[in-house]
């Protein structure tokens, strides 16, 4: 008879278990995706301090660059899209959709080698290696990988809600739960690696609350339609209500040359502000008669997520139409969805999102390992935990520090593949999970205590080898000091710092003692052993 | 029995069906999506402003009122009072989303 206390706790712990270990993956992700433009300058290492815009004639002079480079390389394409670099980016990427013939569909495609350039500074072409950069991460903390998106996002919705129902019933009725969640008493065995938690994890909660429900509210047409639903045709049919009301064309198929961009950039600064840099371009139908441009504002100018979008007839270059302005509803939505992706923030600020979401991080792992923690004590013999209990603790291992080992093995493939592989991108993805899977294999095969040892030695060597590896190559912090390119500096300067604090979480592992009663259980494992002769 | 006795210190003695938790996860997971759907579509309808910005900030508040139904669920004092009341909600929000009218159409 198992009171209705305990089995909500089970039920609790069980469902948070298997949640907690995509939680991580989500945080972890998530938090690394604060820095998404820095770490995609650092795997971009061609594209130096030069190709950052200082003002809207660098990023002009960028995007004609694009339009010309696109001209020459895909006439005949669908559609093109310009990306120029962000305040915190480099370079701008040029990527364009290969028109289909008739039948045939083409499948959706990230930007590779095959379909996008770059382009520098000085809007001249730069051959630059095939990555995903820092959008990898950003994509895997809500579409991860090997698997629809569509899946991915539901997934994702269910632990996030599950989160925030957590989050919710822990401050407001287990008082009990929220205490022991996020408080840490030191001198007690298991937890004593875990110092420093309870500030980080008791500051960040305001923070923890915010980022869950924001993140629900960024896919919310896909987890909650039925609102939407209630006043429109269809989902589309909303979402084309904060577009441009301008009709859709056809392919006209009558070539016609592009206007020049020049006009239409200044026009839309003269729409959104004079200092208002462009985040996105797309041209559809470039080179005929049906032509547009769709242009959207940067998002780094204000914490609304708002793109304002604007379309131009592509080959007169006048502006058809811009985006109406959302009422307090969609305001309300732009702001959730701008301080979710924190796409406004100064780098002090970004700094509070990245520790915040690190703390994040370090809540969940230590929620995982809690959960053996906690269940050792009540083993029934200590020696021979049962299987459930096995698996769980190996699989702690093989997450909490075999992905962070992933994530720096990917890192590493963006410097030890070669430059010009074929479809290289995925070769540092899927350098990412097999070393993750190694990680895993690695946490069943060794002592849980040594695994988290090895493991987190392992990456902390690792990453504090990159800058060391970038500078025997000759691009390392030296030459970044010499460019005065402050982000590189300063990223080299924080993968040397996670390093090391991985190096000293490993340190105070290997020289944790279990406390007395925890020693007395090993002797009598030891002694259990001794008498089966093991 | 370490389980009984702790059950008599919570105060928790009453014996529950065992598909007390089932029907609690099951109403707090479904009826709870379900009740939040119809009334999130309904404050869409209600709320002053264009159709846009109110099914916007309706959606919005949606998974506040989604956690909020399965707080209550597992507060409730019998899950068969949890599930008769979400039902008994979602019946009356169901039938005034029914009388209600998509904007810009005739009812």
């Amino acid at each position: 008879m198992k009171g209705f206390r305990q089995s909500q706790s089970a039920l609790h712990t069980w469902t948070g278990l298997v949640v907690g270990w995509v939680l991580f993956l989500i945080f972890l992700a998530g938090t690394l995706s604060f820095w998404r433009e820095e770490i995609s300058r650092w795997m971009r290492p061609e594209l130096s301090v030069t190709s950052e815009i200082g003002d809207v004639a660098d990023q002009d002079r960028m995007i004609e660059g694009a339009m010309a480079a696109l001209a020459r390389q895909a006439p005949d394409a669908t559609s093109w899209a310009i990306t120029p670099p962000g305040p915190r980016g480099a370079g701008t990427q040029a990527v364009w959709t290969e028109r289909a013939r008739p039948g045939e569909r083409i499948p959706f495609r990230w930007p590779d080698a095959t379909n996008s350039l770059w382009v520098d500074g000085d809007g001249k072409v730069v051959a630059v290696r095939e990555t995903r950069g820092g959008d990898f991460f950003y994509r895997l903390h809500f579409d991860l990988h090997y698997m629809p998106a569509l899946w991915a996002r539901w997934l994702v919705g269910f632990c996030s809600m599950f989160m925030l129902v957590a989050i919710v019933t822990g401050i407001i009725t287990h008082k009990k739960i929220f205490r022991d969640f996020f408080t840490f008493r030191p001198g007690k065995g298991q937890r004593s690696w875990l110092d420093g938690h309870n500030a980080t994890a008791v500051l960040a909660l305001p923070f923890h609350l915010m980022i869950t429900y924001t993140g629900l509210v960024t896919l919310m047409t896909l987890y909650m339609p039925w609102g939407f639903l209630a006043n429109f045709e269809n989902t589309a049919a909303a979402f084309a209500a904060t577009q441009p009301n301008v009709p859709a064309v056809k392919y006209a198929a009558i070539p016609t040359p592009l206007a020049p961009i020049g006009p239409m950039l200044e026009e839309a600064r003269r729409q959104w502000g004079e200092d208002s840099m462009v985040g996105s371009i797309r041209i559809s139908n470039p080179g005929d008669a049906s032509a547009r441009v769709q242009m959207g504002r940067a998002l780094h100018h204000h914490i609304r997520d708002d793109g304002n979008q604007l379309l131009f007839d592509g080959t007169t270059g006048a502006l058809l139409g811009r985006a109406p302005d959302g009422g307090a509803g969609v305001a309300t939505r732009d702001a959730m969805v701008g301080i979710h992706a924190g796409r406004f923030a100064p780098v002090t600020i970004r700094w509070l999102y990245f520790l915040s979401g690190l703390a994040g991080t370090v809540m969940v792992a230590t929620g995982l390992v809690m959960w053996t923690a906690k269940r050792r004590e009540k083993l029934p013999d200590p020696a021979r935990p049962h299987f459930g209990f096995r698996l769980v603790e190996r699989l702690n291992v093989g997450t909490v520090a075999g992905l962070p080992l992933g994530m720096i093995a990917l890192l590493w493939a963006n410097r030890l593949l070669p430059v010009g592989m074929e479809g290289r991108w995925h070769g540092e993805v899927n350098m990412m999970f097999i070393v993750w899977g190694l990680a895993l294999v690695h946490a069943f095969l060794r002592p849980p205590k040594r695994g988290w040892v090895e493991q987190f030695t392992l990456a902390g060597a690792l990453l504090v080898l990159l800058p060391l590896f970038d500078q025997a190559t000759g691009n390392g912090i030296v030459q970044h000091i010499a460019r005065g390119d402050g982000t590189r500096i300063w990223t080299d300067v924080t993968l040397l710092a996670l390093g090391l604090s991985l190096l000293a979480t490993a340190i105070k592992i290997h020289r944790h003692k279990p406390r007395v009663a925890a020693n007395k259980r090993r002797s009598s494992r030891e002694a259990a052993m001794a008498a089966t002769g093991r | 029995m370490t389980q009984i006795s702790k059950a008599s210190r919570t105060g928790d003695t009453r014996s529950r069906p065992v598909w007390d938790v089932p029907l609690r996860i099951l109403t707090a997971a479904v009826g709870g999506y379900v009740l939040t759907s119809l009334v999130t579509m309904l404050l869409a309808r209600t709320l002053p402003g264009n159709p846009l910005d109110t099914a916007m900030a309706a959606t919005l508040m949606s998974f506040a009122i989604y956690t909020a139904a399965i707080v209550w669920v597992f507060a409730a004092r019998t899950a068969m009072t949890a599930a008769s009341s979400i039902l008994g909600l979602t019946v009356l929000i169901g039938a005034a989303v029914w009388f209600s009218s998509r904007p810009g159409v005739a009812s």
